[in-house]
């Protein structure tokens, strides 16, 4: 952290500093389109709203695109010209939550890791990020037990914590910073008064969570192999195989690449989103496949979400957005599988919906 | 910055035949600062672009022969792969790499080797047999064996012959079952050849490489029951793959990327991954 001193801002200053921001440089903020939030970019203030929960889709395409062109190729005279764009544009997103700015460094972890993706960090680099805390929870998040929020402890430049009139804010990074020293005259300097309401205010949001979602036995069950083949079994039988989960998921980095040919001669290289539930993702030349069944796909979603992640970045790979809960046909989403395996009795199947044991009790 | 995804063009410059659907191509890059720069160590793999029709991983097949050239022996099994055997001497494709770890040299040093590969499982063995075999002194005993489906599979046969030849290297081969050709060798499952060889386990290395089914007899009903040790047992995996790179996740077993941590893993690593086959 930059600086550890605490700022306040009156909540009606928002707007103001947002458009002198959008002066020179692009805005992503949430915006209503009827009854969804979405991230979008803005042209005018008036879009922006903060009466949201989430947005129901997460930032990430801004950073990975759910389609998104690697180069062109074109055959000229015996060899082939290769070219690629690579965006240049800063901008800044308003209004991210704490869940998906975490999310955003698990991203990285795969990205930015021994081999850098030239298009994620440019694109990253080039990102202001603005958390605006959560106080009033979704009925699907639990990003209290993942660690994620309500606040973030790090990854923003800038985190505004929205208390009655004004927001406390704390600075992250250098960009942050450079943000308070240009429009100063917005801020002003936090007092004892404002850390203790902070407190409350953050205090009162933890206990507001309906879902359940406690990482560390669980994730023990599956490194010990404790999870019985049957609850796989299960799962995988409930699977649509639809891939949402993994689209919706902040945390979600894979990716499949294909050939476009335009014409004999030249063509485009693309990029999208891939679903480890799917059954073409490790599927091998010559038929062969070793997660052919749905309850061998289903495993490794969880597995890559608790075990993998845990094994390799020492992390639980789920910020408990709550979105796949929103989205999967089937029932089996994070929260459930969680409850389930807890339950460990994987003859029934109980509903997360019925269940009082979700409440988050601190 | 260097972008990782973009393919350095090369030009097919030697197609030989290896058998029914098996040939060994030699690319030679394009561009003569990328020829210059160009090296690899054995069990390293290339992504290969055939534009137009997409990307596949494979195993350098060559050790360095000279600067900026490099050989491939594939198999036509699917897209990319068939159209790679219609292309002709002078065709261009795209080249990415070399990526994954590669083989273990220096650590081999004063030790005997066993070589086991299985059909193409010899592609990445051949560059690691090639250099042992020009830096003799620095290993003991060396013995080589090769199963293949039919007669006409077999791999790198001039080599093999070549190879058995030198001083102090035994060469084994057999085949599946006879397809009408002529062949008066072995006939069987690779693991039979175990019968002929006399190898003292304990200082010893062995390198085993082909589909993932014999890997795991040839390692646990052969290799351990004869007392080699699991970090003395060294394989590759193979998974579909979409960058080389460690970011596109379909590699990933376990904690393991296939493509950054490997291809190249003692039968130790191996066995804690999960069993996915
Ligand atoms: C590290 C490594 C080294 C390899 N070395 C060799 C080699 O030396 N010689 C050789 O002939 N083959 C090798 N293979 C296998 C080779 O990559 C596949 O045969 C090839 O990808 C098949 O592609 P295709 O488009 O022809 O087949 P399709 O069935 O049309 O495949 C479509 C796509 O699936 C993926 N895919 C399918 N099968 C495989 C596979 N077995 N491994 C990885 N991705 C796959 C690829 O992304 C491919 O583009 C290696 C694989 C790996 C992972
Ligand atoms: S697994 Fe579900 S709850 Fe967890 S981060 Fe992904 S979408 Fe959100
Ligand atoms: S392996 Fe599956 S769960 Fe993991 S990032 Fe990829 S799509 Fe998501
Ligand atoms: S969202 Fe649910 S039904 Fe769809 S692939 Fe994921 S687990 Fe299966």
């Amino acid at each position: 952290m930059m600086d550890n001193s605490l700022l306040t801002m009156n909540k009606e200053y928002i707007i103001p500093l947002l458009r002198r921001i959008h002066k020179n440089q692009e805005i992503i903020a949430p915006v209503k389109e009827k009854e969804d939030v979405l991230f979008s970019v803005i042209k005018s203030m008036d879009e922006i709203t903060l009466d949201y929960k989430n947005a129901v889709l997460s930032p990430k395409g801004f950073f990975f695109p759910q389609q998104e062109v690697i180069f062109k190729y074109k055959e000229v005279s015996g060899d082939y010209e290769l070219s690629f764009t690579i965006t240049d544009k800063k901008r800044l997103i308003f209004g991210i939550r704490s869940c998906d700015l975490k999310a955003l460094s698990f991203l990285d972890a795969v990205y930015l890791g021994r081999y850098k993706d030239p298009y994620y960090q440019k694109k990253r680099e080039d990102t202001t990020l603005i958390n605006l805390v959560c106080v009033s929870p979704d009925t699907n998040c639990f990003c209290v037990y993942a660690n994620s929020g309500p606040m973030a402890e790090e990854g923003f430049d800038l985190q505004f914590v929205p208390l009655s009139n004004r927001f406390t804010i704390h600075v992250g990074s250098k960009k942050g910073q450079d943000i308070v020293e240009k429009y100063h005259y917005l801020f002003q300097e936090g007092t004892q008064k404002d850390l203790d309401e902070e407190y409350e205010v953050v205090h009162e949001t933890k206990t507001k969570f309906l879902r359940y979602g406690e990482f560390a036995t669980i994730t023990q069950k599956l490194i010990q192999e404790e999870v019985e083949e049957s609850l796989w079994k299960m799962l995988g039988d409930r699977c649509q195989n639809c891939g949402g989960c993994a689209y919706v998921c902040p945390t979600c980095s894979c990716f499949n690449v294909i050939d476009r040919p335009t014409t004999e001669r030249e063509g485009v290289r693309i990029r999208t989103w891939d679903s480890c539930t799917l059954f073409g993702f490790t599927h091998l030349a010559e038929g062969l496949n070793p997660r052919k069944e749905k309850k061998d796909r289903i495993k490794r979603r969880f597995y890559h979400k608790l075990d993998c992640y845990m094994g390799r970045w020492g992390t639980c790979g789920c910020v408990g957005c709550g979105r796949c809960v929103t989205a999967c046909l089937g029932g089996i989403d994070m929260s459930h599988v969680i409850h389930q395996i807890r339950m460990e009795e994987y003859g029934e199947y109980i509903s997360a919906k019925d269940s009082e044991d979700y409440r988050y009790k601190g | 910055m260097e972008n990782i995804y973009l393919p350095k063009t090369a030009k097919i410059i030697g197609i030989k035949d290896e058998g029914l659907d098996l040939k060994t191509f030699t690319f030679s890059f394009i561009n003569s600062e990328v020829k210059e720069a160009f090296s690899y160590k054995p069990g390293q793999f290339l992504e290969l672009s055939i534009f137009g029709v997409g990307e596949v991983p494979i195993s350098l097949s060559s050790s360095q022969i000279e600067k900026g050239s490099f050989q491939l022996t594939i198999y036509a099994i699917g897209e990319v792969t068939r159209s790679l055997h219609k292309m002709k001497v002078g065709d261009v494709v795209g080249i990415r790499g070399p990526f994954g770890n590669g083989f273990p040299f220096d650590e081999a040093k004063g030790k005997d080797i066993l070589f086991v590969g299985g059909g193409i499982g010899m592609a990445p063995l051949r560059p690691l047999i090639k250099d042992m075999i020009d830096n003799r002194s620095d290993f003991g005993h060396i013995i080589i064996l090769h199963g293949a489906r039919t007669p006409r599979y077999i791999i790198f046969r001039d080599e093999l012959k070549e190879w058995g030849k030198v001083e102090g290297v035994e060469v084994h081969m057999t085949v599946n079952r006879v397809d009408g050709e002529k062949w008066d060798g072995e006939i069987g499952l690779i693991t039979r050849l175990f019968d002929k060889i006399e190898i003292n386990p304990r200082n010893s290395v062995a390198f085993v490489c082909g589909p993932l089914f014999m890997i795991h007899i040839v390692v646990e009903d052969y290799l351990l029951k004869m007392g080699f040790q699991e970090e003395a047992i060294i394989s590759t995996l193979e998974r579909h793959m979409k960058c080389g790179v460690g970011h596109c996740g379909h590699c990933n077993v376990g904690p393991k990327y296939i493509c950054i941590d490997g291809p190249v893993f003692t039968y130790r690593e191996m066995k804690i991954l999960p069993k996915e086959f």
